[in-house]
């Protein structure tokens, strides 16, 4: 993580100086992180792909701006955020939670193919604020200081919606995780 | 129940690091109620990795496709004219530089004129004797020959020409000075004017 971080930093610089070549190493190294992120939080392949290419375009135009070149990864995912919240503003009054995989049936042996519909539609009955803080703690492996640079808010706050998030999963996820373990 | 002063979201969720965490772990082993509390966390963290990484449907466009336009001025500024702008600039500042380093001080025009003048009064009375010396031999060996002539025909007559001819000498000889003085200011302006002495 380390090395990567100082990869990026070295990276972010020649990018600013106008290596073209070497943004598009940025983008080849986060974009599928990022769209992965935008997906579990949007749900939509479409809408994930069209906000990814939109956050990395303002990140290339906005790259004077990140103030440590070494915390690409957070302030990108901050971007990749605020062009979530905006899409969901402009899409509000025809979308809300999706319920779409919440009868999915949680029995104990299930197929890799049932756990990952039950683990989504688990996510998916969370709060947005705590589905996006769980996503960008376990699948992007972000510190609770991290998520809240990204998404702007205390850190005790990031923390409390993690726990709250992780109780909600851990019950609805019962069956799924005894099937585990079996 | 699990025990106080136990984070086990945090421990499961690797926030815990250093002496913090392998405080966790050690009551981890003597105590049953926090064993059951991670491993059902555990379980839950480890069904959540379960989903898989997806790979996009179509990579990202990148900088350097044409969807992805630069502005004009970025692309000429990280371009190859950027280095010849650049290079032809400092060029301009060297060659400016130089001018106005190697350049010698304004002369005063008084102190210029005052130094003509001198030169001139040190070398123009040897260039007189010069010229007049030249100018006279042939004019005194024709005096020479007519002396010798009187001596066989009219004085008279021999004198009159003799005057005539001294007054048209000096009148060249006066001409021949005035132009070599105006020469020599000339060539003393001009190598003033191109930075010599």
């Amino acid at each position: 993580m380390i090395f990567r971080e100082v990869e990026d930093r070295d990276l972010v610089v020649r990018a600013r100086k106008g290596s073209v070549d070497a943004y598009n190493t940025l983008v080849s190294r986060w974009e599928v992180r990022v769209y992965n992120y935008l997906l579990r939080i949007t749900g939509s392949v479409d809408d994930a792909m069209d906000l990814s290419q939109d956050a990395f375009l303002k990140a290339y135009q906005n790259l004077q701006k990140l103030d440590d070149a070494g915390r690409f990864g957070p302030w990108l995912y901050r971007i990749a955020h605020n062009e979530a919240i905006s899409h969901f503003r402009r899409r509000r009054p025809e979308t809300g939670l999706d319920e779409v995989f919440l009868k999915a049936d949680l029995s104990p042996r299930m197929s890799p193919v049932e756990v990952t519909l039950a683990v989504e539609s688990a996510l998916d009955r969370l709060p947005p604020d705590q589905k996006e803080a769980v996503v960008l703690k376990v699948y992007e492996g972000f510190k609770f200081d991290e998520i809240a640079e990204i998404l702007e808010c205390p850190a005790s706050t990031i923390k409390s919606r993690v726990y709250t998030g992780l109780e909600t999963l851990r019950t609805i996820l019962a069956p799924v995780a005894k099937g585990e373990m079996q | 129940m699990s025990c106080e002063g136990f984070d086990w979201k945090a421990y499961e969720l690797g926030e815990l690091a250093g002496a913090d965490g392998k405080r966790h772990e050690e009551h981890l082993k003597g105590c049953e109620a926090c064993q059951a509390e991670a491993a059902g966390l555990k379980l839950t963290v480890t069904a959540l990795k379960r989903l898989p990484k997806v790979e996009p449907p179509r990579r990202i466009a990148f900088v350097s496709d044409p969807v992805v336009e630069v502005g004009w001025w970025t692309r000429l500024w990280a371009s190859g004219p950027r280095l010849g702008f650049a290079s032809a600039a400092m060029l301009t500042v060297a060659i400016l530089a130089h001018g106005m380093m190697a350049r010698t001080p304004a002369t005063d025009p008084g102190q210029f004129q005052a130094k003509v003048e001198q030169e001139v009064a040190k070398k123009l009375p040897a260039a007189v004797d010069e010229a007049v010396a030249v100018r006279y031999a042939p004019a005194m060996a024709e005096l020479n020959r007519r002396l010798n002539g009187l001596e066989q025909g009219g004085l008279v007559k021999a004198k009159v020409e003799l005057d005539q001819q001294r007054k048209a000498d000096m009148q060249e000889i006066r001409a021949a000075f005035e132009l070599m003085e105006r020469r020599m200011n000339t060539r003393y302006l001009s190598a003033a004017r191109f930075g010599g002495d």
